[in-house]
């Protein structure tokens, strides 16, 4: 459909539409969009702006977690740990062999675990006990226990 | 040519130079605003659906070199910007209404503005008809344009063109004269 169509009287009164007062818009809306407009570039830059920044960031943190994860890599596979030979070696299996001979129902795993405790409380300094002044004896202080009075 | 991808003016809102955008306003914020009162009744909103529509066009702005027309372009902008606006007042006045837990409105159409016959006269049409109107007649826009912009077919578009000339026109003659 085109406006030839129209009958007179709708092609007149269309001519009344498109000729009807408007407001002119403000005086003051072309500083309001302007602003708008600035506000928008400023904005958009900005976030552009922030956006390299993360993506920096992102990287750089990224690089240096692989790089710690490649010393940690490295240092834990050239290290000698020898758990074996501290942990379970002849005196450690000695000590192993010779609970299970006392106690021949424990497992070979519990008798290990408790030749390791042994050996890790072994060298365990003795703490003197001041309230029994005929001898020196270990005694352990827990956190709730009063210190002693003299 | 005014509006093709070599004006100088559309070079310079893909470069987001502000004074790009001071000339587009020059040459297009009457129209503009007059198919956004036509729409939407009150020159705030009015107002609010312009400033809408130059966002809009900051915010693209790096599509424009492939608009192939300025004016249907903006006027297409203008025209989502006032169905955004209508929605949210419309959304508003419900809210309001609720809280107010009075019965709705039966009219819904905006508080008008001291305006024209016609203008008072065209608010009184159903939103789609109106679109269509303001769209052909302040935007001069074509009816396969506003078809495409309306997700309609032109053939639609005609018809509720018609429509709302002849709604307008019983309108007036039911409306006296002032």
């Amino acid at each position: 459909m085109n406006d030839d169509e129209l009958p007179p009287d709708l092609a007149r009164l269309e001519e009344e539409l498109a000729a009807r007062q408007s407001p002119a818009p403000g005086p003051e809306l072309k500083g309001r969009v302007l602003q708008a407009v600035r506000r928008e570039l400023t904005a958009r830059s900005s976030r552009r702006i922030l956006r390299s920044s993360l993506w920096r960031f992102a990287a750089a943190t990224a690089a240096t977690v692989a790089l710690w994860l490649n010393l940690g890599m490295s240092a834990t596979n050239d290290t000698v740990w020898d758990l074996h030979k501290n942990g379970h070696g002849s005196e450690g299996l000695a000590a192993a062999e010779y609970l299970r001979e006392l106690v021949p129902e424990m497992s070979e795993a519990e008798a290990r675990r408790q030749a390791l405790l042994l050996k890790a409380g072994a060298r365990l300094v003795l703490a003197p006990s001041f309230n029994n002044v005929s001898g020196i004896r270990g005694k352990q202080y827990l956190e709730d226990e009063p210190w002693p009075s003299y | 040519m005014p509006g093709s991808p070599d004006d100088p003016m559309i070079r310079g809102l893909v470069a987001g130079r502000e004074e790009a955008f001071a000339a587009l306003y020059d040459r297009f914020a009457s129209r503009l605003f007059k198919a956004a009162w036509g729409i939407l009744g009150t020159r705030e909103d009015a107002e609010d659906a312009v400033q809408d529509v130059f966002v809009g066009v900051v915010q693209a702005r790096k599509t424009l070199a492939a608009v192939q027309n300025l004016n249907a372009y903006l006027f297409a902008a203008l025209y989502r910007a006032a169905a955004r606006r209508a929605a949210r007042k419309k959304a508003e006045r419900k809210l309001v209404t609720e809280m107010a837990m009075q019965p709705p409105p039966t009219i819904s159409a905006p508080v008008l503005e001291p305006s024209g016959r016609l203008q008072r006269a065209l608010q009184t049409l159903p939103v789609e008809q109106r679109e269509v109107l303001v769209l052909k007649v302040d935007g001069g826009l074509t009816f396969d344009e506003i078809a495409q912009m309306l997700d309609i077919s032109a053939n639609t578009a005609a018809s509720r063109y018609r429509y709302a000339l002849e709604k307008l026109r019983s309108v007036l003659q039911e409306t006296p004269h002032e």
